[in-house]
């Protein structure tokens, strides 16, 4: 029998969790228990919380332990997941579900995560090496007319393989503001919620505009592109650094102390600033992005400027103090 | 010749025998597994009995096919989780694997816990797996999962609520 929960009872149900929680923790204290029972007495509505509450330990007694925890912790079976997968491949027009079957189906349909300072190599059903930088998020989407990779936020690079499938299928990468078409090339695509950055390493993608009225751009090898949803830059020399975050660094050659410092930021959580009159120092190196505390340690010992650590998540830069 | 007319309640045999033929040749061209595919289209009849519509079906063919979506991500999912049950399986040594009745048993209880547990956080939901099945002290698994002793009250307090508001909404 279904049942319709009141206001007071949803409230009595949080507490009665937090309660079990408190109480279950190996930090609790006489006074949590005391407090416990303070609450426990204090409404009907909290006793029959609490036993509902109680309850729902005891009753997973048939699964054997060691089964649970290993079969649910591993890519999530959840109906909205599935349904997501199913829910793309009719949109992208997909005549046919074929690809329903478990392993494949997880090929096609991933979607990837970094955290801030993590970084992956990840080789797709295809063969191409995808290379995927500090908090990226990211879905793959192949079907049986396209290799798709839908970038939400973040910056990877990618060498695109020759398409095993029987109809070679066009490669490309979507972001808010764009879609990058590869032909046969190695380029990396940087995104957030309002531009995109596309650099070219090896022959040429062809980019077309989601919200600006311009025709598409060819970029070749050693260019760069950057745009916004109302404006497309001017094509530019690449640089060929901006993919050293691929082995742990970042290499910077007469760029302002204020421009690294931005840089950095994104592979670590916390604040990083920089004092406004420390940061036009042009500043030349190779600095680690798995420590940025020691990239910090360099800057200071190289420079005239202090680190200030406010606290542990907040760092300014400061001229040095003498 | 496709056969138009609606269907009212009680009526399912004649939905059946009008429409069970094309929803099985449908499936099978989208799955590309007649297998399956007469699997999935028996289970949409027997979940369409089960919803006991009091409507007429006006449209018999894109219901059916709506129903049978539905049944094919359920199908999913189970298989998804036979799956990952089985490769647990493998890693136990043969006097720890249950009987085959044991499993079946087992596999509904993971899908109605997966089903509870769905819609909560990663984090969330190990840190609920750790302390139910792994008997795994806070503090433990606020290690394990490189978090506060905090965030893992307030993670395990979360997916009580969660469970507890499930069941209690499904009738469990």
């Amino acid at each position: 029998m279904k049942t319709v929960l009141t206001k007071d009872e949803k409230a009595a149900i949080r507490q009665a969790a937090m309660w079990y929680a408190t109480l279950e923790s190996n930090d609790v204290r006489q006074s949590d228990h005391e407090a416990w029972k303070a609450w426990h007495l204090s409404h009907p509505l909290h006793q029959k919380a609490w036993k509902q509450i109680e309850a729902i330990r005891a009753d997973f007694s048939n699964i054997p332990d060691n089964i649970a925890s290993p079969v649910l912790t591993s890519a999530s079976n959840s109906r909205r997941t599935v349904l997501k997968g199913l829910v793309v491949a009719l949109a992208t027009g997909s005549a046919a579900w074929s690809t329903y079957q478990l392993a494949p189906w997880e090929r096609w349909m991933a979607g990837y995560q970094t955290a801030i300072g993590e970084r992956r190599e990840i080789i797709l059903a295809d063969g191409t090496s995808l290379s995927i930088n500090t908090d990226t998020s990211l879905d793959v989407v192949f079907d049986d007319h396209q290799r798709l990779i839908k970038l939400y936020s973040g910056e990877i690079l990618i060498k695109t393989a020759i398409d095993p499938h029987k109809v070679s299928r066009p490669f490309s990468v979507e972001t808010k503001q764009g879609k990058i078409l590869a032909l046969g090339t190695r380029f990396s695509v940087k995104t957030d919620d309002t531009q995109t950055t596309v650099s070219v390493f090896e022959k040429t993608v062809k980019v077309s505009f989601k919200g600006a009225q311009q025709n598409n751009v060819m970029l070749h090898a050693e260019q760069k592109l950057h745009f916004t949803s109302s404006a497309i830059g001017v094509v530019e020399r690449y640089n060929p650094l901006s993919i050293t975050w691929r082995s742990g660094s970042v290499t910077v050659i007469d760029v302002s102390l204020d421009a690294l410092i931005t840089e950095l930021s994104r592979y670590r959580t916390g604040l990083l600033r920089c004092d406004s009159r420390i940061a036009d120092i042009k500043v030349s190196g190779t600095f680690p992005i798995d420590d940025t505390d020691r990239s910090l340690k360099a800057l200071e010992n190289g420079f005239p400027i202090s680190i200030v650590r406010r606290t542990g998540y907040w760092i300014t830069l400061i001229p040095k103090q003498t | 010749m496709a056969i138009q007319r609606s269907y009212g309640t009680g009526e399912i045999s004649q939905l059946y025998s009008d429409h069970h033929s094309w929803l099985k040749g449908w499936l099978s061209k989208k799955l590309g597994d007649t297998a399956d595919a007469a699997d999935i289209a028996q289970d949409t009849f027997v979940k369409i009995i089960r919803l006991r519509n009091s409507d007429l079906i006006r449209e018999p063919r894109p219901y059916l096919t709506t129903i049978a979506k539905s049944v094919l991500i359920d199908f999913i999912r189970r298989k998804k989780i036979e799956q990952s049950y089985l490769d647990v399986l493998a890693t136990l040594p043969e006097t720890q694997l249950p009987s085959m009745e044991d499993q079946a048993i087992i596999i509904e209880a993971l899908m109605e816990l997966d089903e509870m547990l769905s819609g909560l956080g990663f984090k969330v939901k190990r840190a609920f797996l750790l302390s139910q099945f792994e008997d795994m002290r806070y503090s433990d698994i606020a290690q394990e999962l490189d978090v506060s002793l905090r965030t893992v009250k307030n993670y395990i307090a979360k997916a009580l609520e969660h469970i507890c508001l499930f069941r209690l909404r499904n009738g469990i």
